[in-house]
Formats: structure tokens, sequence, C-alpha cells
């Protein structure tokens, strides 16, 4: 609601912008004003000079009605739409909410509600953009809801008070209700791209089939097609123009005012220099000014004069720094430095692999290509090589099951199963699973097969976090693997078919990427889209997209 | 004629006063805003701080087994706890924040020597809780010294403090640092 800083800064910030607000409203009124008028006049003279009457209107009183259509028509579609707008901006980029139970998520939630308490604003929403780029961005609509957003790249290459720095950063922004005009314009611009698209094509399309009969009525049909396609070809140009005029400073102030709110200077310019270095994620070039760091790192940005003043909506990242620097009291040499340890460091530590946790009336057990026993059931599992999933058959008889099926075996397997368990069981195994932690994000593993169950988004985290470098031997086994994958689906799968453990509906086989060609299952119910990967499965994926990833940069 | 000028220059006056009766209005309103937002942020401070003392407990059982070098601090933090919470004047409060504060980052800072801690989960996680509690006191602290800052502004700026003094409206208090937070912590290996 309220805050102090200089009456100079803060306060002519919200006060440009909602002139800017302002002069955009006006714009958008005078352009539909104007070809409103356009059509009808020219609707009305056309009229005229066919039934060559005067016509139940004046012309004054006809230009008079249609202004004030069209500017009701231009604040209606303005206010109205811009109330609403954060869905159709957060859905195109893929932004998800932060979840609770993820430790990564978690911790932004807690970094969030820290920088709100400071701004006294009311409730911001951390979401999280499944990439493993690093960025971050804030935005408002009309109603005043507000979202911070940030990359999972981000979450896991930033220390934690670097992470506070940005997202005082993008709080600042909010204070100064940047985002709301960003968003509005971003909407607006979008919409109009949208309808510019459209009506577009509906020129295009429509034009070469007109039938002798018709064209009179098609003629005028396409007249209002076209006069609107070229409001809204102008009504694009126009938000882009207004907003981007005041970009850059916007973006100095906001460092400033971030400073001011998270007090430590260094921690974000430590995260401008790791942004400005890495990938920043893929979006649709509508929304490129939201984000706190250009994603297509243009050339443009980095020029300055008034060209790039007036075209490029962010500033230089060098000067950034150097303001920043100058309040830390510190320089450039001394940053580099400084993140060039702390990565040498990251890159030292080896996640350790949990270790290894094998387990398995009389029954013969296929081991290794032969029956072996018979063993009782103690037997069978203190010599650990009987899994749920080994074949046994009673003596004597040619009935062939699974350990897993045989009602004496399972329960001593499900005791083995120790720690975390949940309540969910294994697919393959029929035991319960092993609650983990992997990567910040609660997975749960198989302790006999080795199998994951994840969640819904809970891959595409792992493999956007996923920073080991795999061994070389271990690297190579899996390109052979991967290069020998031939052939359809179906000539593909080992394992039958199996039911999902959430929610029991049946789980499709597919192939994750072109990249990996490994073959995991699906949950086919929409509200569930839970993922099971065999073991080994998800170790492979992790591995080849790393490799693909070291590769190219 | 000479009725009409009378006229206007009634409606003129009439007008004047219009205006500055809105103007009144709305001062007194950005005080009382001003006023609320002040208090508002003063008990937003306690939420945080009863916050702290609710997980305190749980920090201390987590850590006594492992911590077995800062047994002092611990039970000293304990006993700050208990100090807030039946702490009847502010001052006394005051004070046994203060030394929490000081318990718990003297903790934080010898965290990293233990490395069984890092390894589990339930610590890991009360940490993090532990460091946001922290940061969420510090940053409503210094919010409710920007709203007293605008407040007092308002409050002592002309015109508007004739209106304050009018009403009532008295310049608040800003929250200081307490002179033994001031000391320099030493450094003994």
């Amino acid at each position: 609601m309220f805050y102090a800083l200089p009456a100079d800064t803060v306060f002519e910030a919200k006060e440009r912008n909602r002139r800017a607000t302002l002069y955009l409203l006006i714009l958008l009124c005078a352009v539909n004003i104007f070809f409103i008028n356009l059509l009808t006049v020219s609707g009305s003279l056309m009229l005229r000079g066919w039934t060559r009457t005067q016509g139940p209107i004046g012309l004054g009183s006809l230009i008079l009605l249609s202004s004030i259509l069209g500017a009701t028509l231009a604040a209606a579609h303005f206010f109205i739409a811009r109330a609403k707008s954060l869905d159709s901006l957060l859905e195109p980029i893929g932004a998800k909410n932060a979840d609770p139970q993820d430790q990564y998520h978690s911790q932004l939630i807690n970094l969030v509600e820290e920088v709100r308490m400071a701004t006294g604003l009311q409730a911001i929403q951390p979401v999280v953009l499944a990439t493993p780029g690093c960025n971050a961005f804030s935005l408002q609509d009309g109603q005043g809801k507000a979202v911070i957003g940030v990359t999972e790249g981000l979450l896991t290459k930033l220390s934690r008070n670097e992470l506070a720095a940005v997202i005082a950063h993008e709080a600042a922004h909010l204070v100064h209700e940047d985002s709301r005009l960003v968003t509005t314009t971003c909407f607006l611009s979008s919409s109009f791209g949208i309808l510019y698209e459209e009506l577009g094509k509906l020129n295009n399309g429509t034009s070469s089939t007109r039938y002798a009969g018709y064209s009179g009525r098609r003629n005028n049909f396409f007249a209002a097609a076209l006069v609107f396609w070229m409001i809204s070809g102008l009504g694009y140009l126009m938000t882009k123009l207004i907003f981007m005029a005041i970009s850059r400073q916007r973006e100095y102030l906001a460092d400033a005012d971030g400073v001011r709110l998270c007090k430590d200077p260094l921690a974000l310019a430590e995260s401008l220099y790791k942004i400005s270095r890495r990938y920043r994620g893929d979006v649709p070039n509508a929304c490129e000014a939201l984000f706190i760091m250009n994603p297509s790192g243009s050339d443009l940005d980095e020029r300055e004069g008034l060209f790039s003043d007036l075209f490029s909506n962010h500033p230089p990242v060098s000067q950034r720094l150097n303001k920043l620097l100058l309040w830390a009291k510190s320089d450039m040499p001394q940053l580099r430095n400084m993140v060039e340890m702390e990565e040498t460091d990251n890159g030292k530590q080896v996640e350790s692999r949990s270790p290894a946790t094998s387990s398995a009336p009389l029954f013969m057990a296929f081991q290794e290509n032969q029956w072996v026993g018979p063993y009782n059931a103690e037997q069978l599992l203190s010599v650990g090589m009987a899994t749920p999933t080994t074949w046994v058959c009673p003596p004597g008889s040619q009935t062939v099951t699974k350990a897993s099926e045989v009602p004496e075996l399972l329960p001593l397997f499900q005791q083995q199963v120790q720690g975390a368990v949940s309540q969910n069981n294994c697919p393959r195994c029929k035991v319960p699973l092993l609650k983990t932690i992997r990567e910040g994000s609660a997975v749960e593993q198989c302790s006999f097969c080795k199998g994951f169950l994840l969640r819904a988004g809970v891959l595409e985290r792992l493999i956007a976090r996923d920073n080991e470098v795999p061994l070389p031997e271990e690297i190579k086994k899996a390109r052979v693997w991967r290069d020998s994958q031939r052939g359809p689906l179906k000539d593909r799968v080992h394992f039958p078919e199996i039911k999902c453990p959430l929610c029991q509906s049946t789980m499709g086989k597919g192939i994750h990427s072109m990249l990996t060609q490994v073959v995991i299952d699906h949950c086919t119910n929409d509200a569930c889209r839970a993922v099971w990967c065999d073991g080994g499965e998800l170790e492979t994926i992790l591995m080849l997209i790393q490799d693909a990833q070291t590769v190219s940069i | 004629m000479f009725l009409s000028v009378t006229l206007v220059v009634l409606l003129f006056i009439l007008g004047m006063a219009l205006l500055l009766g809105i103007y009144l209005v709305s001062v007194y309103n950005s005080l009382v805003s001003y006023r609320v937002e002040v208090d508002n942020s003063f008990s937003q401070i306690d939420v945080q701080l009863k916050r702290r003392h609710d997980l305190i407990p749980n920090l201390v059982e987590t850590v006594k087994g492992v911590m077995d070098f800062e047994k002092g601090t611990l039970t000293q933090v304990m006993q700050a706890r208990a100090a807030a919470m039946g702490a009847t004047n502010p001052n006394d409060r005051l004070k046994a924040e203060n030394d929490i504060t000081t318990g718990l980052g003297r903790l934080m800072a010898v965290w990293e020597n233990y490395p069984t801690l890092k390894s589990n989960e339930n610590a890991k996680q009360l940490q993090e809780e532990l460091t946001s509690t922290e940061n969420k006191i510090a940053y409503v602290r210094g919010h409710y010294n920007d709203i007293v800052a605008n407040f007092n502004a308002l409050t002592q700026q002309f015109p508007s403090n004739l209106i304050a003094g009018s009403f009532g409206f008295q310049a608040r208090e800003f929250l200081k640092v307490a002179d033994s937070d001031k000391e320099v912590p030493q450094v003994k290996f």
C-alpha cells in the first residue's frame, strides 16, 4: 500500500506510468474514433449517393455518434480486457503455480512472502517456468492481482540471497506499477496481434472467392474487416512504441528500488552477472519486456543512444552492473572472481547416490538363466537375490509366477521396505514405494526395481535442475544404447502395461523424446498425469539430456 | 445586473469553500490511512515474533543431540524465549527478543560445522523456516519505519500539520537498535 522513498524517484515513477497508461488509452480511443468515423461516414455518403436522399441523420451528429461509439468501444476493450489478463499471459509462457511440497518452490514462496512484507503490497503469487534458462518477471492485472515468476534454472543456479535480490527487483516493478503497464501493453499487443492475424487471414482467404451477385454485400463486410484490421495493426504498433520509450529507465529504477528493499547490491549484481552469461529461456516476442533480462539477448540492448533508448526495452548489462557495483563498493574483476570461485566449488560437489538397497514354503527361483533352490521364504530373501520380479515356482509344479504374486513372499518383501514408506505401490513389484527427495522435488522410488514414480510436472523439473556430470563410461553406454533403439514403439517394449499407482487408471507407453529414446509410462488420466520410469530410465534420460547440453554450450 | 454580479461572486465563494472542504477531507483521510497502516505494521512484527517463538522448541529438539558445543547457547535461547513470552512491559519484551536474535544468530553461524545437520531433511527445512522468519522480522521492521517516516512527514508538513494538530494525530517513534546490539561481537577462536 504505502512505502517511503525520496519523493522525486518513486512518486515520479508511479506518475510516469499512470500518464503512460493514460496516453495509451487516449491514443487507442483516437484510433478507434478515426476508423469508426471513416466507416460510418463513408457508408452514409455511399448510401446517400445511391439513394439520392439526405438520410435520417445529419453528417455532424453522425460523426458525434461514431466518435462516442469509438471511444466507448476502446475504453471498454481496454478496461474489461486487462482486468483479468493474467491467465491469458501466463499460459502461453508455460507458468505454473509454485508447489509447496517442492523444496526449491517452498523456498521461493518464503522469499516472495518476505519481500512482500517489505513492500506492504497485498498478496503476490509466485509462479515457476519449467525451463533450465535463467530469468524472472512480474505481472499485474487491472484488478491489482500480482504475480512474480522465476524459471527453474534460476532457482537452482542462484543462492538464497541472490534470489532474494532478484525477487526484490521484481517487487520494485510491482510497487512502481510498471508491471501493470507492461501487462496491459503485453496483453493488448498480443490480443491485437491475434486480431491482426485473424482478420488478415479473413481478407486474404476470401478476397479470391467472390460471387458476382453478392459482391455488394461482401464489399461492405470486407470494408469493415479491413478497417478493424488496420485498427488492430496500428494499435499493435502503438502499444509497442508507447512503453518502449520509457523502458530502460524503468529497469534502472527497479534495480535501485530492489536494492533498497533487500539491502544487498552485491547479490543483485551477482545475479545479473550470472543470468547474463546463461541461456535465458524462450518466450513469445510480445512478452519479452516482462523479464529481468531480455530473453533473446539482442545486440540492441547493449548499445546506447537515442535509437536504442527508444526501441530496446532493457538497458545494457554492463551499465546496470556498474551502478550496482558502485553501491556495493566493489568492481567487475572482483565480481567475476567471486562468481567463478563459487561455480568451481559447486562443480566439485558430487551428489552421493543413495546406496543400493537390495532385497529376496519352498520355492525354486530362476536366477541368471537357471533354476536354483529349493529355498524357503527366509532363505530366498536372505540370499538377497530374489526380488519381487524374480520368477519362482514351487518344486515339482509347472506354475511359474513372479515372486510378488506369491502370497507368502509378498509380505516379506513389503517388510523389507524401510524408511519413508508411501501409500502407493510399485506397479511392477507390488511393494510400497519409498518417498525420497531428488533435486529438491518429492519423488517415490521402488527399493527393488529402482523405478521412479513422478507426479505431474516433476520430470520436467528434474531435467531442468539436473547438474550432475555423468562418468564418461556411463555416458558412452547410454549413447550406444540410445543409438541402437530402432523400430516402432511396440517392438521396443519389454514390460507389460501397468496401472497408475496414484489413480489406478491405465498407463500408456510413450517415448520420452527423440533425444533420449527412453520409453516411459504416462498415466492416461488427465487429472493425474503421473509418470512411471522403470529402473535406470530416469538416470538415462537425465544423462543424455545433460550430455546434449554440454556439447551445445 | 447588480443582482447577477452578487450571484456570481456568491457562487464563486461557494465553489472555493467546496474545494477547500474536499481538500481538508482528503488530507484527514490520508492521515487516518497512514495511522492505520502504522498500527497494522506494528502488529505484523508481533505476528512474526510469535512465529519465531513457535519454531524455537522444534529447533532445540532437532539440534540437541548434534550440537554438543552449543549447549550454552541453546539454553540461553530457550530462557530468552520464556522471558519474551512472559514479559509484562515492552522494554523487557524488547530485551528478551534481542537476546533470542543474538542466540539464534550464533547457532546459524556454526550450523555449517555440523555435517550431520546438513544431510538431515528436517534440520534443513527448519533452518529455511528460521532464516525466512528472521528475514520477515527485518523486512517488516523496515516497512514499519518507512510508514512511520511518511506519517511523521505528513503530520509536520504545512498545511497538513494544522489538520493533524486539530484532530490529534501525533508523530510516532521509529524502531531503534538497542544499544547492546551496537557492540561489535568478539571473535574468539
